[in-house]
């Protein structure tokens, strides 16, 4: 008897993570963004910018625990190491780093999945 | 030494240890957030009131001493009271603040001397402003210290007697009607003047509260996050290994005693 090297990942579960992933990454971009303002200089937008920020973080708290549910999910499906979990973890406070690992999550199962 | 199945102590404890840390840091930022947003971030109660000498000086920033309970002895001055509209609105009702000088007495200040507290002691609405009357001749205030608003130009005309018009809360603005020095805090009376309404409780707390108990749950939620990927650590390496590694397991869901497992993993391994 041979296990199928490839552990079972549902497409939903991967559907559900590319979208949050995606979702949480450009939230968290906007976040950061909305961040520059407290560079000295750009004191003159706080009025105008901080209610559109709390909001925005707000959003991104919310977001982002959905996010780890997604993560949860996929990572016990594919029986991933600790380490990618942990990166995983990160994508959604690291800018950027979210589509990172989406696209190499991506690609790393898409062909494995046309293989079995 | 180690038979597989048998449980590693060692890796457990540092998991467990590390766990707790994370839980510890979590939950107490939670319950922190919690409280916060349960009791209000300035306490605004009675019980714990303060004089206010303890907190604040007159003529110095008011930074720490804003949302303080305190009391304060002294007596109103005559001098003209303030009518602060500025457009705002309290119950549906466009309302005007009536803000009166509270000379406060040489031994309550920590100065000394005397010196002109603001006080907020009730508001009337805008078309009603005959109402206002004259000062209390209370001795003894309670209320809590608000901050100041940004200056406004204040004038006595169509002002009704013995009272002038301004748009903000602004010490600096009263200064120009009243005797020097000043706090630069107002004071929001607990009990309104006789024929005013009372201030209500102070609007941005509600907001605050409200974030403040996302940010609990939001704390939560991560300890719980970390707990589940401890457990699962636990459950996956929390025993030594037989030779192979058992990814054939058919679910995460299926609960994996030790014996069954690795029993399955020895039947099934390639």
């Amino acid at each position: 008897m041979t296990p199928d090297p490839r552990p079972a990942v549902t497409p939903g579960a991967l559907t559900r993570y590319k979208v949050m992933a995606i979702v949480t990454g450009s939230l968290l971009i906007l976040v950061f963004l909305g961040m520059l303002r407290y560079l000295p200089g750009l004191d003159s937008l706080e009025a105008s910018l901080d209610p559109t920020m709390f909001l925005l973080a707000q959003i991104h708290g919310f977001v982002y625990m959905v996010y780890l549910v997604t993560v949860l999910q996929l990572w016990l499906q594919a029986k991933w190491g600790y380490g990618r979990l942990f990166t995983m973890f990160l994508g959604g406070i690291i800018p950027f780093l979210s589509f990172v690992i989406e696209r190499r999550i991506a690609d790393e199962l898409d062909p494995a999945k046309e293989a079995a | 030494m180690s038979a597989p199945g048998s449980l590693r102590w060692g890796p457990i404890a540092g998991v467990v240890a590390a766990l707790l840390v994370v839980l510890g840091v979590c939950g107490s930022l939670g319950a922190w957030q919690w409280s916060v947003g349960t009791h209000g971030g300035e306490p605004v109660e009675a019980a714990d009131a303060v004089p206010l000498a303890d907190v604040l000086a007159p003529a110095s920033p008011a930074e720490g001493g804003v949302g303080k309970s305190v009391t304060v002895s002294g007596a109103f001055a005559l001098a003209d009271a303030a009518l602060v509209g500025g457009g705002r609105v309290i119950d549906g009702t466009e309302a005007v603040l009536v803000v009166r000088p509270f000379t406060v007495a040489a031994d309550a200040t920590g100065t000394e001397e005397t010196a002109t507290l603001p006080v907020v002691v009730g508001w009337v609405p805008a078309d009603d402003l005959s109402r206002v009357g004259s000062p209390s001749g209370a001795t003894e205030l309670t209320g809590y210290l608000r901050g100041s608003e940004g200056a406004s130009v204040s004038t006595t005309e169509g002002a009704p007697a013995g009272t002038f018009l301004a748009d903000t809360l602004s010490p600096a603005v009263f200064a120009q009607h009243w005797d020097s020095p000043m706090y630069s805090a107002l004071l929001v009376a607990d009990t309104p003047e006789d024929g005013l309404n009372p201030i209500p409780a102070p609007e941005p707390e509600t907001e605050l509260n409200f974030r403040s108990i996302v940010y609990a749950f939001e704390w939560w939620l991560f300890g719980a996050f970390f707990l589940f990927v401890a457990v699962r650590w636990i459950r996956d390496n929390g025993r030594v290994a037989p030779e192979t590694a058992d990814r054939d397991e058919p679910s995460p869901d299926v609960p994996t005693d030790a014996a069954t497992a690795s029993a399955a993993v020895k039947e099934g391994s390639p």
